[in-house]
């Protein structure tokens, strides 16, 4: 374990003497899967530690199977930890609470209701009067660009729109920590680009912690202060990539092209090769030591 | 030019004019099997058999000395209150039933069997029990619409996508307000199928509450018609609980593009 281990604590050093935002220590999960008469255990996260600091965005990234939507889920408090605790501003968690706000990967608007009114879910819950909510909701539906079609219901707006109204949603009960969820991996590649263009933006003005699930390498490097390696069966982190591209990121497409981009993106591709085929050997011989 | 896009019209006809000739096609078989019913049915013994303009005349008769109105009134005093009674018990069971695995697991079967059991066979029984009168219609108009209206809703329950109650879970919302801001409205939909199949029900069980208890109401009047072998007379309370059905079940067609306007859109504006 040891080697392993030793080069990423030295990558997941907080700045500073403050508290990280999120912190997950030793957390693992496992799922009792059935396969016909007999339940097996499937060890989904194996003794996961990781610090996010405040403003950071880290992106969670690997093949399936590797544990980076559970490791989201167990710190949105969807799922329990089996061990191991996660920290949000010092303090345990139990459960969701109102200091983290998901986007789904499919939206998950709520067809019955407006873009507006979707917005305003977590509002509602938090007890909002209404014309407050109105005007609330307003301002992060033009946030991300979206005022024009507040009346409108999901099945009228492009899988575009509706994700833009789930990060509204989101944003909208001011979340210490927003967590996304391969947000954009349905979409199609130019509206892909957009949002993300989006993000970045939105991150350039309101500095938020940011958790970002993703299987694609690009949007991985594009998006991140660091990316996360996770590596299969059991799910692990198998290594913490430091982006050292400058904020704000105002152009995406400079950015892509240019030669610091590629060469993080070729690491990863490397790294996710790697973290693969450590997998196929941990059945065997076993590099979990 | 002109016949290009005379062509181009008709390969592509406007919802509106498709309409149109929908309803004229309805229009003419209904025109064309009221003749046929005239012209068999005034050759045939008229105790077999009645015809349109028969009927038509024992229609004004009824209307005319009160009899028509007075049971229509009767008829509807006991299907009013039992099938708003009905959705008063049978959605709330239903979403309790739907959303809560081990009240399922109890009342699920026998719910099922009561929707499965031929009610009307256990009318002598609900006689024993409740007599002959008002009471009697009632409970049995309930007791056959409660269950469309309570299995659809704890069906459409179990339809709502259990990813949009992580959405209220992941905003912190209680069991009380996943209820009541998903469940409900995700259910809606179901809830009105159930309302629309509760409505062909209750109208069954009003007629034949009517036939096999104090004889009252419209069912009244078939039975008081047909056994005194006047067909024609029996015809017309028939027509009446026919054309109160198709206007109800419009009516909870209209209730449901208000209630959930979206499940229409998305499957299709039906």
């Amino acid at each position: 374990m040891a080697d392993g281990r030793e080069a990423i604590k030295s990558t997941d050093r907080v700045d500073g003497t403050a508290t990280p935002k999120v912190r997950f220590e030793g957390v693992s999960k496992e799922f009792a899967s059935r396969q016909g008469a007999k339940t097996r255990t499937v060890r989904a996260l194996d003794d996961v530690s990781l610090s996010i600091r405040e403003g950071e965005v880290v992106t969670l990234t690997g093949m399936s199977g590797c544990g980076k939507t559970t490791l989201l889920r167990v710190l949105m408090g969807l799922e329990s930890a089996t061990s191991g605790t996660v920290y949000v501003n010092g303090t345990p968690i139990d459960g969701p609470g109102k200091d983290r706000a998901m986007v789904f990967q499919h939206a998950e608007l709520f067809p019955w209701r407006s873009a507006l009114a979707n917005v305003e879910f977590g509002l509602e819950l938090r007890g909002i009067r209404s014309a407050e909510r109105h005007e609330i909701a307003g301002r992060y539906l033009r946030l991300v660009g979206l005022d024009e079609s507040q009346h409108l219901r999901p099945y009228e707006l492009s899988g575009g729109m509706r994700q833009r109204v789930g990060m509204a949603r989101a944003l909208a009960i001011e979340p210490d920590v927003l967590l996304m969820d391969e947000p954009f991996g349905a979409l199609d590649a130019q509206t892909r680009e957009t949002l993300q263009s989006e993000l970045l933006r939105i991150h350039a003005g309101d500095n938020r912690t940011i958790l970002f699930v993703t299987h694609d390498l690009d949007e991985a490097v594009l998006l991140a202060d660091r990316v996360v390696m996770m590596a299969p069966n059991p799910g692990r982190i198998h290594a913490i990539v430091d982006v050292d591209l400058p904020r704000p990121r105002p152009d995406a497409v400079e950015l892509r092209a240019s030669a610091e981009f590629g060469r993080i993106r070729a690491h990863l591709w490397r790294l996710l090769q790697e973290a693969n085929s450590g997998a196929d050997a941990s059945q065997g011989v076993g590099d979990r030591r | 030019m002109s016949q290009q896009s005379a062509r181009g019209r008709a390969r592509v006809p406007s919802p509106g004019s498709r309409r149109l000739v929908n309803a004229l096609a309805a229009i003419v078989v209904g025109i064309v099997v009221l003749v046929l019913w005239q012209i068999v049915g005034s050759r045939v013994s008229p105790i077999a058999m009645s015809y349109p303009t028969a009927v038509f005349k024992e229609a004004l008769a009824l209307i005319g000395d009160g009899s028509l109105g007075a049971a229509f009134l009767s008829s509807i005093s006991s299907f009013v209150p039992a099938y708003l009674l009905a959705i008063v018990v049978g959605v709330p069971v239903g979403l309790v039933v739907g959303r809560y695995r081990l009240v399922e697991a109890g009342f699920g079967p026998y719910i099922t069997a009561g929707y499965a059991t031929p009610l009307v066979a256990l009318i002598p029984l609900f006689i024993v029990w409740f007599g002959t009168g008002y009471t009697v219609k009632v409970a049995v108009v309930f007791t056959l619409t409660v269950f469309p209206i309570l299995i659809n809703t704890w069906r459409g329950v179990q339809a709502v996508p259990r990813t949009l109650i992580e959405v209220g879970e992941s905003f912190g919302a209680s069991q009380a307000e996943i209820m009541r801001k998903i469940i409900v409205p995700g259910t809606m939909p179901h809830i009105m199928t159930g309302l629309r199949l509760g409505v062909g029900r209750a109208v069954i069980g009003m007629v034949i509450a009517e036939f096999f208890t104090a004889v009252t109401g419209l069912g009244g009047i078939i039975i008081n018609a047909g056994n005194s072998f006047d067909t024609a007379r029996m015809f017309v309370p028939v027509i009446v609980v026919l054309l109160f059905g198709i206007i109800l079940t419009w009516l909870v067609g209209l209730a449901e593009r208000r209630l959930a306007p979206w499940h229409a859109a998305m499957s299709g504006g039906r």
